[in-house]
């Protein structure tokens, strides 16, 4: 007994208190970043057309959606300032814009993903039903880098170590890779409490609607049956792959394809380029390091 | 026992970590670890939690959901209705519809809102009128009227290019097979009745199909 729990521990704290070099997250951090550009540009642009005092959902239908002082739903935790100032979305994603610009560069440390969380959740809680699927992803990326955020982009080359390893980018590595785990599983477990992810007809009507790169005719049944069963499958051998670290490199290609179907299906974008930043936490790129010249 | 934890925390593990990388030794101590360890476990666990209560949730779900608001919504952690699964049976895109007839248009209507049209922001037009449509099936009067009375405020504001004033609204839910406009049914059409406040309410019409009792006018404040 004591022996298992001396092993457990072992393990444990070799998985989430070992020292690691900060390359590797400095690339998930330039990689959110720049997904985030993206959401903050498409918010500048459009976000006072929902949100603002004339928008698709003002502040009173905003207020009513999330179940505004009804017991039981969270109102109270909705902090975001769009409900007192409808008028300041423009501001917020400037500001979002301006923050996510710094976490690529490294600069201003921990601050700067913190106020593009902020950002993030200052929309978020002011229309949680406008959430679209990369957005969750985004926010735990940037909470999780307000722990540690690699190091700056000056500093930042390919094949250069910067000799610091710290335990707090292994600790944000391991908790990025967890998150999409329970990402992947809900996602999976969700589509299979659907019929029509079981009898193949949810690739087919998504491909009949256009929503994605694909759209298919009569006679093409097949292939929306195919990728139904495509997305269903990869997600599995993504959890599988993620508990058996041989089988890392087959996880990789099975996210690029699970990605694949998804763009053929949905076609979002965002959602892919928010996966893929995911994926080098994941699956670790290689990222090669040179030995120190040797002094002769 | 206290002893034996200690031990195993401050194995050689943790020593060989504080010598050779130089981290400070309060991140390797065992207290430290234990600690985070806990608070991670009670985070992946909130996650989980807020993640596998999407839509549906047991009692206990609800119940842990609850208790755990403050962190999982004040840190931003709790997604609600989150469209993970792409496409649903109950949620299947391009059948719902709003249209409005405007004061000058006699008897036109015109389509508005569709699930059909393809946006930049085609998603969230889809969960707008899903949600409305929801709404309108559940007989919640109260939400439906607001959420319209937002879009008729932003409609006439000019938000879709045309900022004439609106008689009638109407949430149309197509038939699937879109060959026939007789096998659409109306999930709720009402008219605006204006006050001399300014303000303006919802009577809804009557018929087979409505979800709001006939009597009721609904008036929300602005």
């Amino acid at each position: 007994m004591n022996s298992h729990l001396r092993e457990t521990t072992k393990w444990w704290i070799e998985a989430w208190f070992v020292p690691k070099d900060p390359s590797l997250l400095s690339c998930v951090r330039i990689g959110a970043g720049v997904v985030a550009i993206l959401h903050f540009l498409t918010l500048l642009l459009g976000g006072d057309d929902w949100l603002g005092p004339n928008g698709w959902l003002n502040v009173d239908a905003g207020r009513y959606l999330v179940g505004n002082e009804v017991e039981g739903t969270g109102s109270l935790y909705r902090w975001s300032w769009l409900y007192w100032y409808p008028d300041s979305t423009g501001l917020f994603a400037g500001l979002g814009l301006v923050a996510s610009a710094a976490t690529i560069a490294g600069v201003g440390s921990r601050l700067s993903p913190f106020i593009v969380w902020f950002c993030l959740g200052t929309f978020h809680h002011r229309a949680p039903l406008l959430t679209t699927m990369h957005e969750p992803l985004l926010t735990a990326l940037m909470a999780y880098l307000i722990i540690d955020n690699g190091r700056t982009i000056w500093t930042f080359r390919p094949g250069l170590s910067s000799g610091d390893p710290r335990i707090s980018v292994n600790f944000v590595l391991r908790l990025m890779r967890c998150h999409f785990w329970i990402w992947i599983a809900f996602s999976l477990s969700h589509m299979l409490a659907n019929s029509i992810w079981w009898n193949g007809e949810a690739g087919w009507l998504l491909t009949q609607q256009s929503r994605g790169l694909l759209s298919l005719s009569d006679g093409w049944q097949w292939l929306g049956q195919v990728l139904t069963h495509s997305v269903i499958l990869t997600q599995v051998a993504i959890l599988f792959c993620l508990s058996q670290s041989v089988l890392h490199w087959l996880g990789k290609w099975m996210t690029y394809l699970f990605l694949f179907a998804m763009l053929l299906l949905l076609s979002d974008w965002m959602y892919a380029s928010v996966l893929i930043v995911v994926s080098f936490a994941v699956w670790p790129i290689q990222i090669p390091i040179p030995k120190p010249p040797s002094n002769k | 026992m206290r002893h034996s934890v200690s031990a195993i925390f401050d194995s050689s593990v943790s020593k060989i970590i504080r010598q050779q990388q130089s981290v400070p030794p309060s991140l390797t101590s065992w207290r430290w670890q234990i600690l985070i360890s806990f608070l991670l476990m009670l985070h992946l666990f909130s996650v989980a939690i807020s993640y596998s209560a999407n839509w549906r949730r047991s009692s206990i779900q609800d119940a842990a959901i609850v208790w755990l608001q403050p962190y999982l919504i004040g840190a931003n952690w709790y997604q609600e209705m989150l469209p993970i699964e792409w496409i649903s049976e109950n949620n299947r895109p391009g059948s719902i519809q709003l249209l409005v007839e405007h004061e000058a248009g006699h008897n036109h209507w015109v389509p508005t809102l569709d699930s059909d049209n393809s946006n930049n922001e085609k998603r969230k037009f889809d969960r707008l009128l899903h949600v409305l449509s929801e709404l309108a099936i559940g007989e919640d009067s109260q939400g439906l009227t607001r959420i319209l009375k937002s879009i008729v405020l932003h409609l006439e504001a000019g938000g879709s290019g045309n900022a004439s004033r609106i008689s009638k609204i109407r949430l149309l839910k197509r038939s699937e097979s879109n060959l026939s406009k007789e096998a659409d049914s109306v999930l709720y059409e009402a008219a605006l009745a204006r006050f001399p406040s300014g303000e303006f309410g919802f009577i809804p019409k009557i018929d087979s199909h409505r979800s709001v009792r006939a009597h009721e006018t609904v008036q929300v404040n602005q």
